[in-house]
């Protein structure tokens, strides 16, 4: 029979496999972006590249993030039972690595809705790219540092070491305000984001198409989509 | 053109996933034979592991630099074929646990070319019997050494020998007199929740009883080895607590140890309501934080088309 944490390690894999199959594939499209935006700049055969790679990074980092916040989720699941519970909060290591956990898949969760929401056209908005590539390269950084800090418990040493020291960050110490200052946070967070939905509301924002068809003319940026062969 | 670019993508995104994946998750290899100290050098180990340790020296009294043998013994457990290691340890901490911390010089170990207080084998099939050689300290007095085992096959495994060896070196046995030593928890520590209370006695045989006491009041009374009780420390006010342990034996000596600890349950419980918060607030930090951010961006889209219009 498969131990529990025999699949945590599994999804713990698949994971941290798709993900950063969709961190490099967003990358790509970063710079495939930047690329066909200053065509004239650039050398024929990389623009040439890069208007083709786009439209196959992009699908596939798409695909890559959905998969990735489902075995994170399961992953998550997996974890809960891999420890003893009585043990499980105990380790200020595992407290972090759970709260990192918790974070970066509310992050990605965003990215996908974003993707979702807006389809391949989100590209065409620098705005809308600046806040799907930015939460997930934040999303992606959480994620990195939760796995190393399973290598850390399972192996006592992790990749990302010695980032922490050059940073000063030490994990572990848990990462915990005082409920006074959370429940500020929480508050201010909660406004911030109704306060946003009603402007929304009112600015008809949540009936706001993203495409080549509404952008292009205003910021003159190509959707990456996957050519026809020709 | 197209297909040549896709496979190179796909190739380029499969070395990446390759070359950070190990990284980025657990997978168990063992570390090799070295010097390493407890807790969480050798990965934290933290599921009590059902293996038998046991330890054994013939010479528990040896003379000040006297050259003595400890063997570890390791049954059953988890592991089945896969790594398994062995550490002898001076404490149960995390800090001053190596044998040469308190005085001991390791002259060989397991391996019987190297010095290291670790060892280990990338296959344990069941059983191991493994012997160090060290050199006892110069300083008269009593020492304990202890052992941990750790191995993974599926969770993160390990077990002390709560109990160790102790060591009488040079001559300290006072005729009449039990030595006892409470080897955990250690005196003046932090406790909470649930906690071993560990002693050993010097000589161990022919122990008629040990009595644990807390605050002057009996918990409970063993006749035999191993001298190891489990304490609710929920049942005591946070605070100072004085932990006694009185032994006799059957030609009438006696012994015993007091060490003061300090209960802290409502720190634990604090600590958990904090963190409770944190995630809680930071969940709904990240949420904001991609709302708001949205309807920034598609503020600015608007705004500057409207720009573009004017």
């Amino acid at each position: 029979m498969v131990s529990i944490s025999g699949l945590h390690a599994l999804s713990a894999e698949l994971h941290a496999g798709f993900l950063t199959l969709a961190i490099v594939c967003i990358l790509i499209v970063v710079a495939a972006q930047i690329i066909v935006r200053m065509r004239k700049r650039m050398p024929k055969s990389l623009v040439r590249w890069a208007i083709r790679t786009r439209g196959y990074a992009e699908i596939t980092s798409y695909v890559a993030a959905v998969a990735g916040v489902l075995s994170l989720v399961l992953s998550a699941w997996t974890g809960m039972y891999a420890w003893r519970m009585d043990k499980l909060l105990e380790s200020e290591l595992v407290r972090n690595k759970i709260l990192l956990t918790a974070y970066a898949t509310i992050l990605w969760g965003g990215v996908v809705f974003i993707r979702t929401r807006f389809g391949r056209g989100l590209w065409t908005c620098p705005a809308m790219t600046v806040v799907y590539v930015g939460s997930a390269i934040i999303a992606f950084g959480m994620i990195a540092i939760a796995g190393c800090l399973g290598s850390t418990l399972s192996r006592g040493e992790s990749l990302l070491e010695p980032v922490y020291k050059f940073v000063g960050l030490d994990f572990e110490k848990g990462i915990e305000v005082d409920p006074g200052i959370a429940a500020a946070i929480a508050l201010a967070s909660a406004a911030a984001l109704i306060g946003s939905l009603l402007l929304a509301r009112v600015r008809q924002l949540f009936t706001v198409e993203l495409g080549p068809e509404t952008c292009q003319k205003v910021f003159r940026w190509d959707e990456p989509k996957i050519l026809e062969p020709t | 053109m197209g297909r040549s670019f896709l496979v190179l993508a796909l190739l380029v995104a499969i070395a990446c996933v390759v070359a950070l994946s190990p990284e980025m998750s657990a997978f168990d290899n063992g570390v090799g034979d070295a010097n390493e100290g407890y807790g969480c050098s050798t990965g934290c180990h933290t599921v009590q592991s059902s293996a038998v340790i046991t330890m054994w020296s013939p010479t528990t009294n040896p003379g000040e630099g006297e050259t003595v043998t400890l063997t570890v013994n390791v049954t059953g457990g988890e592991a089945s074929d896969s790594p398994l290691g062995v550490m002898i340890l001076s404490a149960l901490a995390t800090s001053g646990s190596l044998p040469s911390d308190t005085g001991w010089t390791i002259l060989s170990d397991p391996t019987g070319t190297t010095t290291y207080n670790y060892h280990e084998i990338p296959a344990y099939m069941g059983s191991v019997s493994w012997t160090w050689t060290l050199q006892a300290p110069s300083t008269p007095d009593q020492y304990t050494l202890y052992a941990r085992e750790i191995h993974g096959n599926g969770d993160t495994y390990s077990l002390n020998n709560q109990t160790g060896l102790t060591f009488i070196v040079g001559d300290i046995v006072t005729p009449g007199i039990i030595s006892v030593v409470i080897t955990s928890p250690t005196a003046n520590s932090e406790v909470s929740d649930t906690i071993t209370v560990a002693a050993s006695m010097v000589p161990s045989a022919d122990i008629s009883y040990a009595i644990l006491s807390i605050d002057g009041e009996e918990v409970d009374n063993k006749t035999s080895a191993p001298f190891l009780w489990t304490i609710d420390t929920h049942v005591y006010t946070d605070g100072a607590h004085v932990l006694n342990i009185t032994a006799t034996n059957a030609t009438g000596a006696h012994g015993y140890e007091e060490i003061t600890i300090t209960v802290n349950n409502a720190g634990e419980e604090t600590m958990l309501l904090s963190w409770v918060w944190t995630m809680a607030a930071g969940s709904i930090l990240m949420i904001a934080l991609i709302g708001t951010s949205m309807v920034v961006a598609l503020l600015i889209r608007k705004h500057q088309m409207e720009k573009k219009v004017k």
